[in-house]
């Protein structure tokens, strides 16, 4: 069943229906917040709000438009994060320190699991330098999960310029991981 | 080699399939040959990073937070009832101000004509 089925079926009284809403978009929207350097309890929460505001403002939802429900849930997911990310601004340039939640134990672990670890570290922070509206746009694009012209509703742009900024994008990221690697 | 090297890496980026042009470029073209695999490890990062697991009962939580119906407020019932108060103020306040400006002009043209309605018939 569509999105837009759904969103009839909730609008007709079936509250329960949005679970479907809910289960299919639970994974990309935790995916996408994943690439703001915030704790994991921050991103539940505003993971939780956004389906939350997007159920409570889905009688303002335009079925008719051509803008699709997932763009429109990533645009509240990511203007929450937004907020967010700039209430934690100052806590950024310690962003190393918080960065190891994978890595920090005090126990010793497998070499694998610490390799995966300090790449995802050093693939967080190459994200994090990224200026937002790039990184945004390459996540994203590396979701596979929308297309160029769900991207450029979210961000708010053309699709011309979702395009430069995932090509830019990229070129910063992998100019900046061949940085770090050294 | 006729299609520009930018073009294909720009194609590539936006993990868009290339046409026959475009993958027979890439098969003689080194550059973007490299340029394609090292966006291919980048990508697998990115969604490797991105890969997290769902806290447990997520969406049980979600549903449990919900109201039992969406707030009731049809768009285009709220824009149109917005629209209606908005004009409505400013069509007063013209209104307002026609009255007044056609009141000062009744005002000036019979001063005109009639000199004692200016000096308010005191002669």
């Amino acid at each position: 069943m569509d999105d837009i089925a759904i969103i009839r079926q909730v609008l007709a009284g079936d509250r329960d229906a949005f679970r479907v809403l809910v289960v299919r978009y639970q994974r990309p929207i935790f995916r996408f917040l994943h690439s703001y350097r915030l704790s994991p309890a921050q991103r539940e929460e505003i993971a939780q709000e956004a389906f939350t505001r997007a159920y409570q403002n889905l009688s303002r939802f335009d079925l008719t438009r051509a803008t699709p429900f997932s763009s429109w849930l990533f645009t509240i997911a990511k203007n929450l994060a937004a907020h967010a990310w700039d209430r934690a601004a100052h806590q950024r340039e310690q962003l190393v320190a918080t960065l190891p939640e994978h890595a920090v134990d005090t126990v010793p672990v497998a070499q694998a699991r610490l390799e995966n670890a300090e790449r995802r570290s050093l693939v967080a922070l190459a994200l994090a330098g990224l200026p937002a509206a790039f990184r945004n746009a390459v996540v994203l694009s590396c979701l596979k999960e929308l297309s160029l012209e769900e991207i450029a509703a979210i961000e708010d742009c053309s699709v011309g310029t979702v395009k430069s900024r995932i090509f830019r994008g990229k070129q910063l990221l992998r100019a900046a991981l061949i940085e770090t690697e050294g | 080699m006729s299609i520009p090297c930018n073009a294909v890496q720009e194609t590539l980026a936006w993990n868009q399939p290339l046409d026959e042009a475009g993958q027979q470029h890439v098969r003689t073209c080194e550059a973007c040959r490299s340029f394609g695999e090292q966006l291919k490890i980048l990508d697998a990062l990115v969604m490797d990073h991105a890969s997290v697991d769902i806290p447990p009962g997520f969406a049980d939580r979600v549903m449990a937070g919900l109201s039992a119906r969406p707030a009731r407020v049809p768009r285009a019932r709220h824009r149109l009832s917005h629209a209606l108060e908005f004009r409505s103020v400013h069509w007063v306040l013209a209104n307002i101000g026609l009255l007044v400006t056609l009141s000062n002009l009744v005002r000036f043209v019979l001063s005109l004509l009639v000199p004692s309605t200016a000096s308010g018939g005191s002669l």
